[in-house]
């Protein structure tokens, strides 16, 4: 009972935050900046159609995957790890 | 003997502990999100819709630091808890608008519960763009909490004795 009392009104102040951010977000679709992709139709990262005969191995379309994500988080990572490294040896 | 004193007794998790295993659920709900071209659009939609619940729990487990930081904020702080007060709030703006975006862009998940929406080209190239961000986000959250995650991950997985100093982070 203490533990849903005293997790309730933090998850109520995430969950209005949280629909803050969409109340903001929304009216985006409604600019001019979102009619630029509507009009072009180019999402940019649309999966283009595979040819027949022309599909991945079963085992590259797991691997590229997650190697993509890998590259993603492993370049924040490192970026921040070298900014980290190098404003220590600035500061001490 | 009677059956009380055989019984052994129950190990209290601290909660340390249980932060290390969310997390490690989160991290792996979160890889398994952004790899939608192994997993399927179905399973991608589900696990990002599901994402919203550990993610609750890791951002409530934390709700005191948050607490205590956001009072401190125009207060003197070390730089590095304001940087990650910053970003964990950047981060959590990223996380809403994936999740949003992949709502309204919902092929399989909402429409498999009789809801059916126009797939509008604007909100795809949000998702898509949100979540490469949110990627790149990530790496950097993760690597700010690393001491933290090394040592609780040799504590708790790999039994190793921690040194006190070492658990302070």
């Amino acid at each position: 009972m203490k533990l849903i009392k005293n997790n309730l009104i933090p998850a109520l102040i995430i969950l209005a935050a949280a629909t803050l951010i969409i109340i903001l977000a929304l009216p985006l679709a409604n600019t001019e900046w979102a009619e630029g992709f509507r009009t072009t139709g180019a999402t940019g990262t649309e999966t283009e159609p595979i040819a027949e005969g022309n599909t991945p191995p079963a085992l590259l379309s797991l691997i590229l995957p997650v190697f993509k994500v890998m590259i993603f988080m492993g370049v924040g990572g490192l970026l921040t790890t070298f900014v980290r490294r190098v404003s220590k040896r600035f500061t001490t | 003997m009677s059956q009380a004193t055989l019984a052994q007794p129950k190990r209290k998790r601290s909660i340390t502990q249980i932060k290390l295993y969310l997390d490690l659920i989160l991290f792996v709900s979160f890889i398994l999100a952004n790899i939608p071209q192994a997993t399927g659009l179905l399973f991608h939609e589900w696990i990002g819709l599901l994402f919203v619940m550990p993610l609750m729990v890791h951002i409530l487990l934390d709700w005191q630091w948050i607490v205590n930081i956001t009072k401190r904020l125009f207060k003197k702080l070390p730089g590095e808890v304001r940087f990650n007060h910053f970003w964990d709030l950047i981060i959590f703006v990223m996380m809403v608008l994936v999740i949003l975006t992949g709502t309204v862009v919902s092929e399989s998940a909402l429409p498999s519960l009789g809801i059916h929406i126009t797939i509008d080209p604007f909100w795809q190239t949000m998702h898509d763009l949100t979540a490469n961000l949110l990627m790149l986000f990530i790496g950097v959250h993760l690597a700010m909490h690393w001491s933290w995650i090394v040592n609780a991950f040799k504590r708790y997985i790999l039994r190793h004795p921690v040194t006190p100093q070492a658990d302070k982070s």
